[in-house]
């Protein structure tokens, strides 16, 4: 899930990436997929996924051309950084589209209940967490960020982050423990 | 934080790797979405030589450079030591105060330029065009002089040989006088 390259290698790409293609393009083909899956986890539609995902490398090009990323500073959380602006972008211009979780949406909330699997269920619970928490345990398990890299982002400390995320989890796990007897 | 507990209940664990789990990108668009961006970056790096990010350069040469008037030291081959040039509009979007600066100085080289103009044809702001081949005097600055409370200033004076034009205002004229 999580890029699969070393901080060195991801750190020489980004210096060479402004001017050189390939080294973009090594940079986009390890970050496309957790950034695609994140967006298309907060929107529900592959071809609003689509759409953002390729305007958060635009301008994550255009970013590195023009100096805008500080060397140093973690790449995944500038990334993602971009691409919440975009999301915030995105539903600015279409307020109707809902928010929430995906699982949330009728059609998909009525596909798992036929299927009357745990994942409506889990979904249910997700849903009642804020959405502070509930953006904490997308970037953990869909952005596969580490701890460090959310606290870039959110600019708290990653020990902050990780109590946040520890409670969340022990929250779900208490009430569906509950649920589940 | 080390006495925190982190297991999940395996069908806990179970359903939130299910409920996270989101479709891949598809290759189709992973691979168009790879050369549109080549294309742009190729956009964004295609002028030409290599601007030094931190250099402060000439706007003259770099306006110069681009309309290819000036050979750039760095149209060389690529250096990869060296990061390419950007280009001149992502330049001028990131410094907004560079492009109030150009458009001042545009304006001031502009003005400048109509007064030479102007000049060179002969033209006299106020008066008009005049013949340059025949003798004109022109006043030079307002003169006022003051006799009986009453003052006339002559604020323009045109004497050429077919026409003189004097602009004058008086002051200080009672309706007795």
């Amino acid at each position: 899930m999580m890029p699969t390259l070393t901080p060195q290698d991801e750190a020489l790409l980004i210096a060479q990436a402004p001017h050189d293609h390939g080294a973009f393009a090594a940079l986009y083909r390890s970050y496309l997929g957790p950034i695609y899956r994140y967006l298309y986890q907060r929107l529900g539609n592959p071809h609003a996924a689509e759409d953002l995902a390729a305007q958060v490398f635009t301008e994550a090009l255009e970013g590195l051309i023009a100096q805008r990323y500080h060397a140093g500073s973690s790449f995944a959380a500038w990334l993602y950084g971009i691409a919440r602006h975009k999301l915030v972008d995105f539903y600015r211009r279409r307020p109707s589209v809902p928010l929430d979780e995906r699982a949330s949406t009728p059609s998909n909330l009525l596909a798992d209940i036929e299927k009357g699997d745990d994942r409506s269920r889990v979904g249910q619970l997700l849903a009642q967490l804020d959405q502070d928490k509930r953006e904490l345990l997308r970037l953990r398990f869909i952005a596969g960020l580490s701890f460090a890299e959310i606290a870039a982002l959110d600019g708290r400390s990653a020990a902050a982050i990780k109590m946040n995320v520890y409670r969340a989890l022990a929250w779900l796990r208490e009430h569906w423990e509950a649920e589940n007897g | 934080m080390d006495e925190m507990n982190w297991s999940l209940p395996p069908d806990l664990e179970h359903a939130l790797e299910r409920f996270y789990s989101v479709p891949e990108p598809s290759p189709a668009f992973a691979a168009r979405l790879e050369q549109q961006l080549a294309i742009r970056q190729a956009d964004l790096l295609g002028a030409g030589p290599a601007l030094e990010p931190r250099e402060r350069r000439s706007l003259v040469h770099v306006l110069l450079t681009r309309l290819h008037i000036l050979k750039d030291s760095a149209a060389q081959p690529h250096s990869p030591s060296k990061p390419e040039r950007k280009s001149l509009m992502l330049s001028l979007r990131t410094r907004p105060l560079v492009v109030i600066a150009l458009a001042l100085l545009l304006l001031l080289a502009l003005t400048g330029v109509v007064y030479a103009v102007g000049n060179l044809l002969g033209y006299i702001p106020g008066i008009g065009i005049i013949d340059h081949t025949s003798q004109v005097r022109v006043l030079a600055e307002p003169l006022s002089q003051t006799r009986a409370g009453v003052t006339i200033t002559v604020t323009k004076a045109f004497l050429g040989a077919n026409k003189a034009l004097i602009v004058f205002q008086v002051d200080g004229l009672s309706a007795d006088k």
